[in-house]
């Protein structure tokens, strides 16, 4: 009765919640067909449900990639935590999501019931969601399958910085050059939760303040300004 | 829900850089964040925004029986609530510990320190006076909330009008507005609620405290000051000072902050007047539209990715990366110095804006010709900057402390990154009489942009001259205006980039401009 | 939609300016401040977050919705205007997807000069647009009066409203355009309200265009 605005979607179009993107994702081959978040499916169609861009990140795996500030957590992503509360055998860590995420006291390397990590109320850690699941309590680990700690545990010095999740996503990416570009200029630290927050730690208060800012800055850029910037942001704190 | 506390890290690294005299979003530690004060359409009615926490504020009138101890005197109310919106942990319903205690100092100093001549609220000594109420909601909360909820209490009350009223013995006759000119509330000061946040037994004292430095800090202290330097209340929370003199030097300092905010206060209601009675679009919509109460979308977007506190200092940082861009390389080797031409900002349609070269033979001109120019530009620009002075609402230029303040504020308020060039300009222009035929309705909104930009163009040159003039003091701290946000405005001899970038903006533009007038051609297409 | 066109043709067909931002609080997950004609109001969504115990659902998110009037308490018809944003946003979110949660939806009164409800409702989908949250469609109000001659008008104004004697707001949804949810105050005929939905129906495609162009426009950003 009221004509929809056309409906043939591509990859690579803005989309709204109720799009129905059958079309899109039925191009190549149909065997097998992944549908990542924003995307669900109706009967037969394939509706969008998030406003944002369709992308097509691998073949035959479709998202809506949409602007998101709340984390949702997701099994074995790495977040960044900081512990709430601390009771007789778990840590409660708040990762920004609804509920806080539960944090074993044994989950730790060489943690026993005797030997308890160090860890109080406002420490910062780096874990590994072991659960998680829109039905189920999320749980951290702070060891590997080995028991081993690797890069995970508590988090000292430096700074936290909150940004969203896209952020987080586009610096992990393989192809993001800032990292990288960074590690030239100073030596840092810094530690990527999924859940969008960053802990970085470099020599002085001022080169954190910098890296930050690269951090935060590098969001609407493409990899060739982001390579600029640092080159320019090294000048600028080295003549400090 | 609790509030969910800063960690240890984030605490310990602030006051790590207090101790080195920095704060985490790149102010001065007596800065303060930027203020904007939006009025409504109806009297009363105002957003305030300092920095990014945001009051909406309005204030009504009714006719109450006055207190038997006070009989010949009206009354003030102030009601402070947080918005649910404002913070996470926020419930709506019952206020909270810390909404009862920013009632009860903004209380302290509005109500008690007679700011309000109440007398003259009376109508009938012991039988009738006006009762004005002040209703406060909070929208977003990033620290400092009394500050920003004095101002917007203030700013209102002062723009509030209540009716006229004549008594006829017996009776008592409301006029409507359209009857009879209703009546101003006579304030006889502005009292401001200054807070400082104390830091390490009073080693560190910052004015206007954020989020994280209100949580991290020892004491915080609210000082109700006017502009003549008297104090109209002092509120202290958190752990004691150790001695006298730290609170002495806080009032000190708020003194002439207050005098600041009281008159920046006094210019925003001049403007809305002047506004109201050449009969222009008045209101929160009409600032909306001109990117005022908050700024273009898609900037916004990029911007408010940023924690608050952060994105500050990320800007300063950027600013001293930018000024890094301008230094650049001749051909010799040597570093040479040039400066962005000046920029207009255009608006198209809603929510966006371009730039534009003020100056069109400037797009024209090569980098060495611009440098040439500098000089030029240079005086041009400090001439121009005390011209200006009063003509800009969200600038606060009066003193020097201020000024990197000011400057950084410039790119939120009018920086879309669009660059258009003299080629660029046929382009824009040639849509403009597309758009007039389409939609008529457009008409004065063409007008309102048009009066924006040449505000902004002042601005703009303000801004440039602000970055010269702090260059010279101080190398590293500067912005420039058209240069925050991506490398691409600078007139570096990067030409394919510049190109696309360009093209992509032009794009950009243009689906702004035409977007609701292709909504309107769209509809009439569907209907018929 | 043979009588449609008529009635288009009139120069009261046309919505007033429409003009929003999103992500205008730094607080929430998702803001959204929207002006209509001269009425304004601002959004904020959080979610998803905790739930109290008392209200919370085992197999979906609770949505709450929430509307402040600027000046004093909420009134019985601010009640009203929160129930109706309540059950709104209730139907457009999935809650099926987020369990055990709450997903609270704050609007506050700007400005009201006629169809705040309606303001309201958009503010609060552009919000949840903002949030990124998972959502079945997207909602468009739209708000028309019957004046006393019986003819209707689109989007009236406070000036406008003073000759009323009913006013209609329809929030549709975006993919069969169906009713989500509408309020109604005072007397009409059944003709009237037949041809008042049409009108507001056919208009809030222009509002759902003007989200996609929201979307298209704030594309790019996310890299």
């Amino acid at each position: 009765m009221i004509p929809t605005p056309d409906p043939a979607y591509r990859v690579g179009d803005s989309v709204l919640p109720g799009d129905d993107v059958s079309a899109a994702v039925r191009t190549g081959d149909v065997s097998k067909i992944v549908l990542g978040p924003g995307l669900r499916r109706l009967g037969s169609q394939v509706v969008v449900s998030r406003a944002g861009v369709l992308k097509m990140p691998k073949n035959n795996v479709f998202v809506v990639d949409a602007y998101q500030k709340r984390y949702i957590p997701v099994k074995d992503e790495h977040v960044v935590g900081v512990v709430t509360n601390a009771s007789s055998d778990v840590f409660r860590v708040d990762i920004g999501a609804s509920v806080t995420a539960s944090l074993s006291y044994l989950d730790f390397e060489h943690a026993t019931k005797k030997n308890r990590p160090n860890i109080q109320v406002g420490d910062v850690v780096y874990a590994k969601l072991s659960t998680a699941g829109r039905d189920m309590e999320p749980e951290l680990v702070c060891v590997d399958t080995h028991g081993k700690a690797g890069k995970l545990g508590k988090l000292e010095d430096g700074f936290l910085l909150t940004c969203s999740l896209n952020l987080i996503r586009k610096l992990l990416s393989v192809n993001c050059p800032l990292l990288q570009a960074l590690g030239q200029k100073w030596p840092y630290e810094c530690a990527f939760g999924m859940n969008g927050k960053v802990w970085i730690k470099a020599r002085s208060v001022k080169e954190t303040i910098a890296i930050g800012n690269a951090i935060y800055e590098s969001e609407l850029m493409d990899n060739a300004q982001i390579k600029k910037m640092c080159t320019n942001l090294g000048l600028v704190i080295d003549s400090m | 829900m609790k509030e969910t506390p800063y960690s240890n890290i984030e605490k310990n690294f602030l006051k790590t850089a207090l101790s080195e005299r920095k704060r985490l979003d790149g102010r001065s530690f007596d800065d303060r964040r930027s203020v904007r004060i939006n009025f409504g359409k109806e009297y009363g009615c105002c957003h305030v925004a300092l920095g990014d926490t945001r009051v909406l504020a309005q204030v009504s009138s009714e006719i109450q029986q006055p207190k038997s101890t006070r009989p010949n005197e009206g009354q003030v109310f102030v009601n402070v609530e947080f918005s649910p919106m404002s913070a996470e942990h926020v419930e709506p319903g019952k206020p909270s510990e810390a909404c009862v205690e920013v009632t009860r100092v903004l209380e302290k100093c509005i109500r008690e320190s007679k700011c309000v001549d109440l007398e003259s609220l009376c109508i009938i000594a012991e039988e009738k006076v006006w009762a004005l109420r002040v209703d406060l909601t909070v929208l977003n909360m990033e620290g400092n909330i009394v500050e920003c909820a004095s101002i917007a209490a203030l700013s209102a009350l002062a723009h509030f009008r209540r009716p006229d009223v004549t008594s006829t013995g017996d009776r008592l006759i409301i006029h409507d507005a359209s009857e009879k000119e209703p009546l101003q509330t006579a304030l006889h000061h502005f009292p401001i609620c200054l807070t400082y946040a104390i830091f390490n037994k009073g080693k560190q004292i910052v004015a206007d405290p954020t989020l994280i430095e209100e949580q991290t800090a020892e004491a915080s202290l609210s000082v109700g000051m006017n502009a003549y330097r008297e104090l109209c209340g002092l509120h202290l929370g958190g752990q004691a000072l150790s001695d006298h003199q730290s609170i002495l030097k806080i009032v000190q300092k708020a003194g002439a902050s207050a005098a600041e905010i009281v008159q920046l206060i006094k210019k925003a209601l001049a403007e809305d007047e002047e506004a109201r009675t050449k009969n222009e679009v008045v209101g929160l919509t009409a600032c909306i539209r001109a990117g005022r109460i908050t700024t273009l979308c898609d900037q916004r977007m990029k911007i408010k990715i940023n924690s608050q506190s952060i994105q500050e200092v990320a800007e300063n940082l950027i600013a001293q990366r930018q000024q890094n861009k301008h230094t650049k390389f001749d051909d010799e080797g040597n570093a040479v110095e040039f400066t962005p031409s000046e920029k207009i900002i255009v608006s198209i349609g809603e929510n966006s804006a371009e730039l534009q070269d003020v100056d069109d033979e400037m797009g024209g001109e090569t980098d060495e010709e611009m440098k040439e120019d500098l000089s030029d530009n240079n005086e041009k620009n400090q001439s121009n900057e005390e011209d200006n002075d009063s003509d800009d609402p969200t600038c606060v230029v009066h003193l020097p402390a201020n000024r990197r303040e000011t400057i950084k504020n410039q790119p939120r308020a009018s920086v879309i990154q669009t660059k258009i060039t003299t080629k660029n300009q046929q382009r824009t222009s040639k849509i403009e009489p597309e758009i007039t035929t389409i939609d008529d309705s457009d008409d004065d909104e063409l007008e309102v942009v048009q009066e924006l930009t040449k505000e902004e163009k002042e601005r703009m040159k303000k801004v440039e001259t602000l970055v010269l003039d702090d260059s010279e003091e101080e190398e590293t701290t500067t912005l420039t205006a058209g240069e925050i946000e991506t490398p691409t405005n600078n007139p570096t001899p990067d030409s394919k980039k510049k190109k696309k970038n360009k093209n992509k903006n032009k794009k950009k533009g243009e689906s702004g401009r035409s977007q609701d007038s292709n909504a309107r051609q769209w509809y009439s297409k569907n209907a018929w | 939609m043979a009588d449609m066109s008529g009635q288009a043709s009139g120069e009261d067909h046309k919505l007033r300016p429409f003009y929003c931002e999103l992500n205008v609080l730094s607080r929430p997950d998702g803001s959204a401040i929207v002006t209509q004609g001269e009425t304004a109001a601002i959004a904020g969504v959080y979610g998803p977050i905790e739930v109290k115990p008392n209200k919370i659902h085992i197999e979906k998110a609770t949505v709450e919705g929430i509307y402040r009037p600027k000046s004093g308490l909420p009134c019985v018809s601010d009640r009203l205007c929160e129930t109706t944003l309540q059950n709104t946003f209730e139907a457009a979110v999935l809650t099926s997807q987020y369990p055990r949660t709450l997903i609270s939806i704050s609007v506050q009164e700007m400005q009201d000069s006629g169809g705040l409800l309606a303001c309201a409702i958009n503010a609060g989908c552009l919000a949840l647009m903002n949030s990124g949250l998972s959502m079945k469609f997207l909602v468009a109000a739209v708000h028309c009066m019957i004046n006393k001659t019986g003819e209707v008008i689109l989007d009236p104004d406070n000036k406008q409203l003073k000759d009323s004697c009913a006013s209609l707001m329809f929030a549709f949804d975006n993919v069969d355009k169906n009713i989500v949810s509408s309020s109604t105050h005072g007397r009409f005929t059944e003709a009237q309200y037949q041809e008042a939905l049409l009108r507001c129906r056919t208009a809030s495609t222009e509002i759902f265009q003007l989200y996609r162009d929201m979307v298209k426009k704030y594309a790019p950003t996310m890299g």
